[in-house]
């Protein structure tokens, strides 16, 4: 069965975790191809989480966390952006096309947002795997 | 891993009376998953609880495939630990909103729920018993600033005479900004009359210590074990040896302008910031004291308590506590101040009895004025926001000029009338002799007399009167950028404290064991003030209860000090201080983790592990989910 693309979210369980199970109770559908993992803190994420998700055959991976200042552990969404940056070149030099990952801010109330940069992410993704990214 | 052989891992599946089988092919999951997996129509039920811990003991691992883990954790957890599981060799997969309830396609769901399922089987794999803590907390309290929000903060706290509560006030005496009033808002109390016995109160309480010319300088620790640094300047006055009975006052030589009293009025180099205050006891301006330059010790001869001591000095001292309470008030815009225009705190000191014309409203020439403008909303354009206690308070003084000097014309210059409820009565009152200018601007100068310029419907005008206050705006006080400095706090968009939330921990700070009163977050009256105050000490005095310890929990960073090549590199990074370097490696205090996992991340030498979300788990729930 081929159902598309195998998107990895990883989710800090104050904002974004809370803003899926958000989404969830409303009903608000967003593709089934996400696959969210809990992390303490969106700062929690390792470059290599991301690599090991591509090694594994995920087509896409999103960092959500809470907004810069909202951060439950004051500035770990800080330390996720910089690593994101870091993980850019990474990518590059593995070969991986860096629109495969995108870092997100989702605050606990933004289950429309969550559902939205997924639904958009998801859809980016099939795009590049259609069109030979 | 030989232990992996010998795990057995049970897989709980909920249907959730529909919501998740309907969505969810739970047979086709059970297929497609290698583990024993035992089917529930709903697991939080009694029934379901019931079937849980009578299958549990089977198993050494327990996969629940439920509802959110945020709904659900404590329930499970309370099973698994009746069975003796430690739960951390639990997991528990949001099939319901994060699977079932976010699609219409069952075959999609089903696929989805597979997934999120072989995720959690291969993570538990590499789960370890976990072992709960609970540390010994300290009773404690550090109580910073003395006003009317720390002082009846103490009080509360105090009345459980098992705890010691530390009250650090600044200046020499306890009372802040209050106890210098006349009268209260909005029913025109006495202030002193009221604020004299919780102070006389505070002061005579065995179980309260009270550090007055301190402050504090460094702090350590968290919720249930802090340790404070504290400064003290000397005071060269035994609080303990004097009466307060002025001898040592009237025989100083010194004469200087009082600050207290915004220099309408002089002091000696031995002196009380105000008659009245508490502790009774002078202080000795060391600066202008002439014991060092000219051998004077004249106070000392005077004093037959002997209660003087010139070999007083700064000092420094440790102070252990399980919680600290900030209430170290606002600040106020700093107006442009002459002789006949006062800031709303100066004329307050005008209006006092006890203060520097006895409560009499004078010009500096000794004469009665005429007439007197009160300018509302002093600084409210450069501090971009409403102070909302100052039109009460223009009210006041409204009401204590015309009652004093009952054919003085008085003038209010506003923007808008703030004035709920009590306090309207207050405006009913007053609207009958004072008049009313609405303007949003205005521009106040001397020139002999005052003149008020100001804006209305009709256009410009100008007002000359013998006298203006200015209602000065609340501000966040200077000072305390460094206290949340100290104490690594946040401040909110206009500079004040912030809170861990507006709504539901109003008191709390956003740091655990840290909590906030009265001024120091914002505008506020002496009611709110105390409000907060009680609230605060009611938040202390149920999270650190006598004989219960501090539950701590296991799911916090940890060092290998093998892999640990002393780097640093944590350090700096933990927003709780809890990455020490010692004896050439790094460790982390597990009281203060927080167990965001930051540090573990950025480890070079992958020496630091986050419990429960260690590096393998990550990487095996990563395999299970895309695979
Ligand atoms: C002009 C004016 C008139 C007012 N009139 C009224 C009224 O009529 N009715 C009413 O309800 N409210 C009135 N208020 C509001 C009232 O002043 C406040 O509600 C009240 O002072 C708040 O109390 P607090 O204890 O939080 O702060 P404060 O009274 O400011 O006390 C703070 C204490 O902390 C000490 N402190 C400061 N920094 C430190 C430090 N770093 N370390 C240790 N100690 C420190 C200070 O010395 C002080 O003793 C008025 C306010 C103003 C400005």
């Amino acid at each position: 069965m081929n159902n598309g693309p195998v998107v990895v979210a990883f989710c800090c369980n104050y904002c974004s975790y809370e803003a899926a199970d958000r989404a969830g109770s409303a009903k608000k559908n967003y593709p089934e191809n996400l696959r969210i993992i809990r992390v303490p803190c969106s700062g929690r994420v390792e470059p290599e989480f991301i690599v090991k998700a591509f090694e594994n055959g995920a087509d896409g991976v999103m960092i959500l966390g809470c907004h810069p200042g909202s951060c439950h552990f004051k500035t770990g969404n800080h330390k996720a952006y910089r690593r994101y940056l870091l993980l850019k070149e990474i990518l590059r030099a593995a070969g991986i096309d860096e629109e495969r990952v995108k870092l997100d801010w989702v605050g606990a109330s933004e289950d429309d947002k969550l559902v939205r940069v997924s639904t958009e992410f998801v859809e980016k993704i099939r795009e590049l795997d259609t069109g030979g990214g | 891993m030989s232990y992996m052989s010998e795990q057995r891992i049970g897989v709980y599946l909920c249907e959730c009376g529909g919501e998740i089988s309907n969505k969810v092919n739970l047979e086709k999951v059970t297929d497609a998953i290698d583990a024993r997996t035992i089917t529930l129509p709903m697991l939080c039920t009694p029934e379901g609880l019931e079937e849980i811990s009578k299958g549990i003991s089977e198993f050494t691992h327990v996969v629940f495939a439920a509802c959110t883990p945020k709904r659900i954790e404590k329930t499970f957890e309370d099973v698994v630990k009746k069975a003796n599981l430690n739960p951390y060799l639990t997991h528990i997969v949001n099939l319901r909103e994060q699977c079932a309830w976010v699609s219409e396609d069952k075959e999609k769901a089903t696929d989805k729920a597979i997934h999120l399922i072989k995720g959690a089987l291969r993570r538990i794999a590499y789960h370890e018993p976990l072992e709960e803590k609970y540390i010994d907390a300290n009773p404690d309290v550090v109580v910073v600033g003395g006003g009317v929000a720390g002082v009846l903060a103490a009080l509360t706290l105090s009345e459980d005479t098992n705890r010691r509560v530390y009250l650090i006030e600044k200046n020499p005496h306890i009372g802040g900004k209050t106890i210098t009033y006349e009268d209260l808002t909005p029913n025109l109390t006495c202030a002193p009359c009221l604020l004299a016995p919780p102070l006389q109160d505070v002061l005579g309480k065995p179980n309260v210590i009270l550090y007055t010319n301190a402050e504090v300088e460094e702090v350590k620790g968290t919720l249930g074990n802090f340790l404070l640094r504290i400064s003290q300047k000397a005071r060269y006055v035994d609080v303990d040896k004097c009466i307060g009975c002025n001898a040592c006052i009237e025989v100083c030589p010194v004469n200087l302008p009082n600050d207290f009293e915004y220099r309408m009025k002089e002091r000696k180099a031995i002196y009380f910031p105000y008659a009245g205050v508490l502790p009774n006891a002078p202080v000795i301006d060391w600066q202008n004291c002439l014991y060092e330059k000219e051998r004077c010790q004249k106070c000392v001869e005077s004093c037959v308590f002997d209660a003087i001591n010139f070999d007083d000095m700064q000092r420094e001292f440790d102070l252990k506590c399980g919680s600290v309470l900030l209430s170290t008030g606002f600040s106020t815009y700093p107006v442009r101040e002459g002789g006949r225009i006062y800031s709303s705190p100066k004329f307050e000191r005008l209006l006092a009895k006890n203060g520097p014309t006895e409560g009499e409203i004078v010009l500096p020439d000794g004469n009665k004025p005429k007439s007197i403008a009160i300018v509302h909303c002093a600084g409210r354009e450069e501090l971009g926001y409403c102070s909302k206690i100052c039109c009460s308070v223009a009210m006041k003084y409204s009401h204590m000029i015309h009652e004093q000097l009952p054919d003085c014309e008085i003038h209010h210059i506003y923007t808008d009338l703030v004035l709920p409820e009590m306090h309207s009565k207050l405006y009913n009152e007053v609207s009958k002799f004072a008049r009313f200018h609405r303007s949003s601007k205005f521009d106040v100068r001397e020139d002999g007399g005052v003149t008020v310029e100001y804006t209305d419907e009709e256009g410009n005008q100008k007002l000359n009167v013998d006298m203006a206050v200015l209602m000065s705006g609340i501000m966040p006080s200077p000072e305390l950028k460094k206290i949340a400095e100290i104490f690594d706090l946040k401040l909110n968009e206009y500079g004040f404290l912030e809170v861990s939330d507006m709504k539901l921990s109003p008191v709390e700070t956003t740091s655990a064991g840290v909590l906030a009163a009265g001024g120091i977050l914002g505008a506020c009256s002496v009611e709110e003030s105390v409000q907060q105050a009680v609230a605060a000490a009611g938040k202390v005095l149920s999270k650190l209860r006598h004989g219960e310890k501090l539950f701590v929990d296991p799911k916090v960073c940890t060092v290998d000090e093998e892999k640990c090549s002393g780097c640093k590199f944590c350090i700096p990074l933990c927003p709780y201080g809890a990455a020490v370097y010692e004896e050439e490696k790094c460790t982390i205090d597990e009281t203060l983790c927080q167990g965001c996992g930051v540090c573990a991340s950025a480890c070079p030498a992958k020496a630091i592990e986050a419990r429960h979300y260690t590096t393998e788990q990550i990487y095996a729930e990563i395999e299970g989910v895309t695979k």
